[in-house]
C-alpha cells in the first residue's frame, strides 16, 4: 500500500532524461529547443469537520507536489509534451483508513501517502486546424487512473476567433477501504469530460473565452472510508449515487488598461445532478514593475459560493433508512474566499528563462482554511 | 436561475462584440503579454487541483474532474 516515491519517480526521471538528451542535439535544426519547467507546490490545510471521522475531527493535511514538464517541437511541426509529478501527502485523518497487512496504521500525521502521475501529449497544426491527443496515468495507495483524450481547435477570422473541442476519458480503479480500514475489494469509476470553447479577440486590448464543460461519471463515486454518524449514533459508510453529471460554463476576459496594467477576470457557473450549484468569480489585476524585463506582480482574489447537495448532512441527522448520505463538507453549502499574491518574470543571461510564484490563503465559512505556495522555473535547452 | 441569466447575458455580450471586431496581426502586440493569455499560468494548476478536491463544483476551467482521491 505504501509507495516509495523514489521507486516510482526514478525510472520516470531516467526515461525523461534519456528522451530529452538525444532531442537536444536536434534542437538547433528545429528552431525551437526543449523547454523544461520544474514546478512545485506546498499546501497546508486545517479544519474540524473531517468526513473520514463522520464530520467531526481534524482535517489537517499537508501536501508537497513537484512536477516536471518537458515540451519539444519537432522539425515537422509536432508539439510534444510530457509531465511527471508526485503528491506527497501527510494527513491526520487518513490514520483511520490506511492499515498494513497486520492491521497497523501506516498512515498518520507522522507518515506519508504518495500519488505519482505522468502524462504525454502531442499536437500538430494543419492549416487553421490543430489536432492533438494525450495519455495519462496516476497511482496512489488506493486509487489507479488511466486517461486518454483528444483535442481539436479551429482558427477563424484572421485568428481572432478560435473554436476548441476536447474529449477526455478517465478509467479509474478504487480500492475499497471501509471505515474500519479493511479492504473490501476494488471497484471501477469512469469519467468522460467534454469541453467546448470559443476564444475571441475583442480589440487590441481585450481577449475573452467562453467554455462549456460537461463531465459524466459513473461507478463507485463515494469514498468508502468516509463515515456518517446516524441519528442512532451508529457509524456507517458514506453512500452516494453511482452516477453524476456536471455542467460548468466559464467566461474569462483579459483587458489591458495600459501596457503595464492588465486585469484578468474569470466567472463560472456550475450545476450538477446531485443538486449542487455554484458561482465563482476571480480577479487578478497584473501590474508591470519598472525595468526593461516584463516583471509582473498581481494580487489574487477569488470568491466561491456553493449551494450544497441534499445528500450532505451534519452528524446525527440522517436516519438509517435514508438512501444516500455523506458528511463530506466539500459537497455542502458554503462560501469561500481566497486571496494572495503572484509574481512572474522572464530571466535573461542564464539557463533559467522564466520564474513564477503564487502564494494564496483560502478561507471557507465552515472553518476550513488553507495556505498554498507554488513556484516554477523554466529552462530552455 | 438568476446566475444562469447573468452567464447567458455575458455570452450574448461576447457574441455582440464578435460581430464588430477584426483585429489585425500588427495590432496584437499587447495581446502577446503574459497576463493576456486566456489559459491559466502553469503554477495555477496546483490551486485548480485543490479546488477539484475541496469544492464539490469542479470543471469549467480546463482541469480534470476524474481521478485522484484527495481524501482528508
Amino acid at each position: 500500500m505504501f509507495v516509495n516515491p523514489r521507486t516510482c519517480l526514478l525510472p520516470w526521471l531516467c526515461l525523461m532524461l534519456a528522451t530529452a538528451l538525444p532531442l537536444s542535439a536536434q534542437s538547433e535544426d528545429a528552431g525551437k529547443g526543449i523547454e523544461i519547467d520544474f514546478l512545485a507546490s506546498y499546501y497546508d490545510q486545517d479544519g474540524d469537520n473531517s468526513p473520514v471521522t463522520g464530520g467531526r475531527g481534524s482535517e489537517e493535511l499537508q501536501s508537497i507536489s513537484p512536477v516536471f514538464l518537458v515540451k519539444y517541437t519537432t522539425r515537422s511541426g509536432w508539439d510534444l509534451s510530457g509531465s511527471l509529478g508526485a503528491d506527497n501527502i501527510t494527513s491526520a485523518s487518513t490514520d483511520n483508513i490506511d492499515l498494513d497487512r497486520n492491521g497497523v496504521n501506516i498512515s498518520s500525521a507522522s507518515r506519508v501517502d504518495n500519488r505519482v502521475f505522468a502524462t504525454f501529449a502531442g499536437s500538430k497544426a494543419f492549416g487553421n486546424q490543430t489536432w492533438g491527443g494525450n495519455l495519462g496515468f496516476s497511482k496512489e495507495y488506493d486509487y489507479r487512473s488511466l486517461s486518454g483524450g483528444f483535442n481539436w481547435s479551429l482558427d477563424l477570422n484572421g485568428k481572432n476567433d478560435t473554436l476548441g473541442l476536447a474529449l477526455n476519458r478517465y478509467q479509474d480503479e478504487v480500492e475499497l477501504y471501509d471505515i474500519d480500514g479493511q479492504v473490501e475489494g476494488t471497484s471501477d469509476r469512469e469519467t468522460t469530460d467534454l469541453s467546448l470553447s470559443w476564444s475571441h479577440v475583442f480589440s487590441p486590448k481585450t481577449v475573452g473565452i467562453v467554455e462549456l464543460s460537461i463531465s459524466d461519471q459513473s461507478g463507485w463515486l463515494s469514498s468508502p472510508f468516509q463515515e456518517v454518524i446516524l441519528n442512532t449514533g451508529e457509524r456507517v459508510q458514506e453512500r452516494l449515487p453511482d452516477a453524476r453529471t456536471r455542467t460548468a460554463l466559464r467566461f474569462s476576459v483579459n483587458h489591458a488598461f495600459t501596457p503595464g496594467v492588465v486585469l484578468r477576470g474569470y466567472a463560472r457557473y456550475y450545476d450538477d445532478d446531485w443538486d449542487i450549484t455554484a458561482t465563482t468569480i476571480e480577479l487578478e489585476p497584473h501590474f508591470r514593475l519598472p525595468g526593461t524585463r516584463p516583471r509582473w506582480i498581481y494580487p489574487i482574489l477569488r470568491w466561491h459560493s456553493q449551494d450544497g447537495s441534499n445528500y450532505f448532512g451534519l452528524p446525527e441527522t440522517f436516519t438509517p433508512g435514508t438512501e444516500y448520505y455523506t458528511a463530506d463538507r466539500d459537497l455542502s453549502t458554503f462560501d469561500s474566499i481566497k486571496f494572495g499574491l503572484g509574481y512572474q518574470t522572464p530571466l535573461n543571461g542564464s539557463r533559467i528563462k522564466r520564474f513564477q510564484a503564487r502564494a494564496t490563503y483560502y478561507d471557507r465559512d465552515d472553518g476550513l482554511t488553507a495556505f498554498n505556495l507554488s513556484f516554477g522555473f523554466g529552462f530552455n535547452m | 436561475m438568476n446566475r444562469r441569466f447573468l452567464f447567458l447575458a455575458a455570452l450574448l455580450l461576447m457574441l455582440s462584440g464578435a460581430a464588430c471586431s477584426q483585429v489585425k496581426p500588427w495590432q496584437k502586440g499587447t495581446l502577446s503579454l503574459d497576463p493576456m493569455q486566456v489559459d491559466d499560468c502553469m503554477i495555477h494548476r496546483f490551486e485548480r487541483n485543490v479546488e477539484v478536491y475541496r469544492e464539490g463544483a469542479a470543471g469549467g476551467n480546463g482541469g480534470k474532474s476524474g481521478g485522484g482521491c484527495g481524501c482528508s
